[in-house]
Parts: C-alpha cells; sequence; structure tokens
C-alpha cells in the first residue's frame, strides 16, 4: 500500500490573509497555538472538524488548504 | 485559548495533587491498619477525578491534546501489562522454588494484568459500540 501524506497550505495561507498569527488562528479556529506549529510542521493531520474550522477562519475550501498526495 | 490552557493547567495540577494526597492517605491508614479509611478514601478520590475530569472536557477543546494523552495511556498500559506480566512470571518462578514469600506478589501481578485485560477488552466493546461498530 503507498503512503498516503496530507500536505497543507496553512503557512502561506497566514501570510496571504495579513500575517495572521498562530495564536489568532488557533483562537479562532479553536484549537491550541502547539496545534497549529504541529500542523504547519506537518508533524499532526487533523479532524476533519479542525480542517474544516481552519478553512472557514481563511474563507477558502477545504482542498485549498488539505492537499491529499499518494 | 490562554485562559483555556491555564485553566487546563490548575486542573492539571489539582488531579496531580488530589492522586498524591489520596495515595499517602491510603497508604497512611494502611499503615496503621484501619481498614475503613481507604474506602471513602477512593470512592472521594474517584469523584473529584470524575468531576475535574467533566469540567475538563467541557473546558479543554484541542484534539490533539486528546490523541496526545490516548497515546500516552496506550503506552503506559502496554508498558505496565508486560513489565507486571515478566515481573509477576519471574516472581512466581521464584515463589515456587526457594522464596516462598514471593509467590503471593507474583500472583498479584499476574491477577492484575489479567484484570486489566479483560477491563480493556470490555472498554473496546463499549467504545466500538459507542463509535458506530454494531453491526
Amino acid at each position: 500500500m503507498p503512503i498516503a501524506r496530507i500536505n497543507n497550505q496553512i503557512r502561506r495561507l497566514r501570510f496571504d490573509h495579513g500575517e495572521i498569527t498562530q495564536e489568532e488562528l488557533a483562537e479562532r479556529a479553536g484549537c491550541t497555538r502547539q496545534t497549529i506549529i504541529a500542523l504547519e510542521h506537518d508533524k499532526y493531520v487533523p479532524s476533519i472538524e479542525l480542517a474544516f474550522k481552519i478553512a472557514r477562519v481563511f474563507g477558502v475550501t477545504l482542498e485549498d488548504v488539505f492537499q491529499y498526495e499518494e | 485559548v490562554k485562559e483555556i490552557k491555564d485553566e487546563y493547567h490548575s486542573i492539571e495540577n489539582l488531579e496531580i495533587s488530589v492522586v498524591l494526597i489520596f495515595a499517602a492517605l491510603i497508604g497512611w491508614a494502611i499503615y496503621v491498619g484501619n481498614a475503613w479509611i481507604p474506602i471513602p478514601m477512593i470512592i472521594a478520590g474517584v469523584a473529584i477525578l470524575w468531576l475535574t475530569g467533566r469540567k475538563g472536557k467541557a473546558e479543554i477543546i484541542d484534539e490533539r491534546t486528546y490523541i496526545v494523552a490516548y497515546k500516552a495511556s496506550l503506552f503506559v498500559f502496554r508498558f505496565f501489562i508486560i513489565t507486571a506480566a515478566a515481573a509477576g512470571i519471574t516472581l512466581l518462578s521464584l515463589g515456587r522454588g526457594d522464596y516462598p514469600e514471593l509467590e503471593s506478589a507474583g500472583m498479584a501481578l499476574i491477577y492484575s494484568c489479567c484484570i486489566l485485560g479483560m477491563l480493556y477488552y470490555a472498554a473496546f466493546i463499549y467504545y466500538n459500540k459507542k463509535y458506530g461498530g454494531k453491526e
């Protein structure tokens, strides 16, 4: 079975949205800053709920934030 | 988020304090030979931990914390089962040889492993049904 990987564009999207801080994104998405750090370093894959919340903070679709690669 | 984290740490500190204080009191009660003190202590301790746990669940919304806690619990559970089973078998073997006083300690460890295994199986069935595993 091939190794699946989920990439994300959170760092770029934060930059595109006026360099919104990790703390602010965490607060608006309802998680901790540590979780945002873990996501940006590809050390954690979020639940669908958190993924939707993050996409909603940036006003984009889920696939604009997260990409699934095989 | 900061307030939630502060709340989380205060709950965590409270839980650790409760466990330490109650463990000390139960240890003291066993030392002085009073079998009636530990029972209300255990009930009160479990009640406090249950209440703080419920409060924690309501306040802490970060899913990563749960995953970290899950992985830590699973590691501790496996570590305990393996080490306790190995120690239990060793003590039982020694107890049936030259050190008969070790046999009861070995049996206690092996029984605790069996009870933990059964509890794990029961909890697995419960959560499997709760999260849609029922056919």
